[in-house]
């Protein structure tokens, strides 16, 4: 696929995140977001490049159009966490091919390899809370518990547990589907 | 008997005085009327102007109000989206309910009123000791965390985890969680208090909302062990 080709699949894929995370910004949605599948379906489909622009334009786009507010100084660390999810597509591309199995063995892994790419994700990002809450002050004790605070769980568990469900179920249609949408036959 | 010639003068130069002085008295009259009719037209484009100005005054007033709502509207987001450790979270989280109470005392004295819901906090201590802040208001569009820290007059202790939109309330009121008991945000729905199953933040406000915050001990599960 051509330089062209390759922006355009940027630039569609980052629309779609865009405007399904605008969708999804009520508070009966919190923390559940498209944005990570649709990194990892990129990644998966077009490769780590292609996965990683999606993910770093759309979280850089985000954080400064999220209704609750600017992400502020942690945005950096959100986009670098996408990087996350371009890197598993990408990965799981290697292992399980380009025409994963639809609501089988292999969607699970999926779902699951989403799953822990957003534990990663939230371990990464409570880091950096940690970071700019106790700056310049910091102590391993303080970054320790800060990142494994077992309550702050909760907010991440919508988080975990809606990209397992949407690795499942979604991510394996839309690595087979979409390439075809752009052309591309695999 | 016929009158006398002289009678007759005399009568006419009685009638021509009273004349003189009757109209003398109308023309000083008539000019004190004209003074004082100017002196009222005067007063009445006074009037007029002091109308139009106490007009323009209260149309600015109730601009002004509308700003003033307006802007305590943004600076609660921004309250909500500050890192708390910010010395600017610190003294907006503290000013929010002395401008909050200052708005609506000045909504009420323009007679319209301001736009509120009516919502309720208690604040169970996990001690015996339960603290209601009844009949309380909120503007429409704050969020559990932001009626919180009104209410509570900035005496909130938490940690703002910007990628989830949440604040992690560690103290309430000068009293923090320990290793064993953390605080915990519930809301009264449908008669009984429903644990919040994600933050305060995400706590949607509407008019009767009443919100509790309790210390209490969590299971394995990390679900609390006490009910407000």
């Amino acid at each position: 696929m051509n330089g062209t080709g390759r922006v355009a699949i940027v630039a569609s894929f980052t629309a779609l995140i865009i405007g399904s995370d605008l969708a999804l910004s009520g508070p009966e949605f919190s923390n559940v977001k498209l944005l990570d599948t649709l990194v990892f379906v990129a990644a998966y489909a077009f490769g780590f490049r292609v996965g990683a622009a999606v993910g770093v334009l759309s979280e850089t786009i985000w954080s400064f159009i999220s209704p609750i507010g600017m992400a502020g100084v942690i945005a950096p660390f959100l986009v670098t966490g996408e990087l996350l999810f371009a890197l598993a597509g990408w990965a799981a591309s290697k292992v399980w091919g380009p025409r994963p199995r639809i609501l089988s063995a292999n969607s699970l892994f999926i779902g699951a390899l989403l799953a822990v790419s957003a534990f990663a994700w939230d371990l990464e990002t409570n880091a950096a809370t940690a970071i700019i809450w106790y700056w310049p002050s910091l102590g391993v004790a303080q970054l320790l518990a800060t990142m494994f605070n077992p309550l702050t769980l909760l907010f991440a568990l919508a988080h975990e547990g809606s990209d397992f469900a949407f690795g499942t179920l979604v991510a394996p249609s839309f690595i087979r589907l979409i390439p075809k949408a752009f052309g591309r036959r695999s | 008997m016929m009158p006398t010639k002289g009678a007759f003068y005399g009568t006419v130069v009685l009638l021509v005085a009273l004349l003189i002085v009757s109209s003398t008295a109308a023309v000083v009259y008539y000019g004190q009327y004209q003074q004082a009719s100017s002196q009222n037209q005067r007063y009445v484009g006074e009037l007029s102007t002091a109308l139009s100005s106490y007009r323009a005054l209260s149309g600015s007033f109730n601009a002004s109000l509308d700003d003033y709502s307006q802007t305590l509207s943004l600076l609660a987001t921004a309250v909500a989206n500050l890192n708390t450790s910010t010395p600017a979270y610190h003294d907006a989280s503290t000013a929010l309910a002395t401008l909050w109470s200052s708005y609506q005392e000045l909504a009420s004295a323009s007679g319209r009123g301001a736009l509120v819901y009516g919502v309720h906090l208690l604040v169970d201590f996990g001690n015996g000791t339960r603290r209601w802040y009844n009949d309380s208001t909120a503007q429409p569009g704050w969020n559990g965390y932001v009626v919180s820290l009104v209410l509570l007059r900035g005496n909130i202790q938490a940690a703002w985890y910007p990628q989830y939109g949440e604040h992690f309330v560690t103290g309430v009121e000068g009293v923090s969680q320990s290793a064993s008991e953390s605080w915990f945000v519930w809301e009264f729905s449908g008669g009984s208090w429903v644990y919040a199953q994600t933050g305060a933040d995400q706590i949607r406000i509407s008019n009767g909302t009443t919100i509790a915050w309790t210390l209490c001990g969590y299971d394995a599960s990390y679900n609390p062990t006490c009910v407000p």
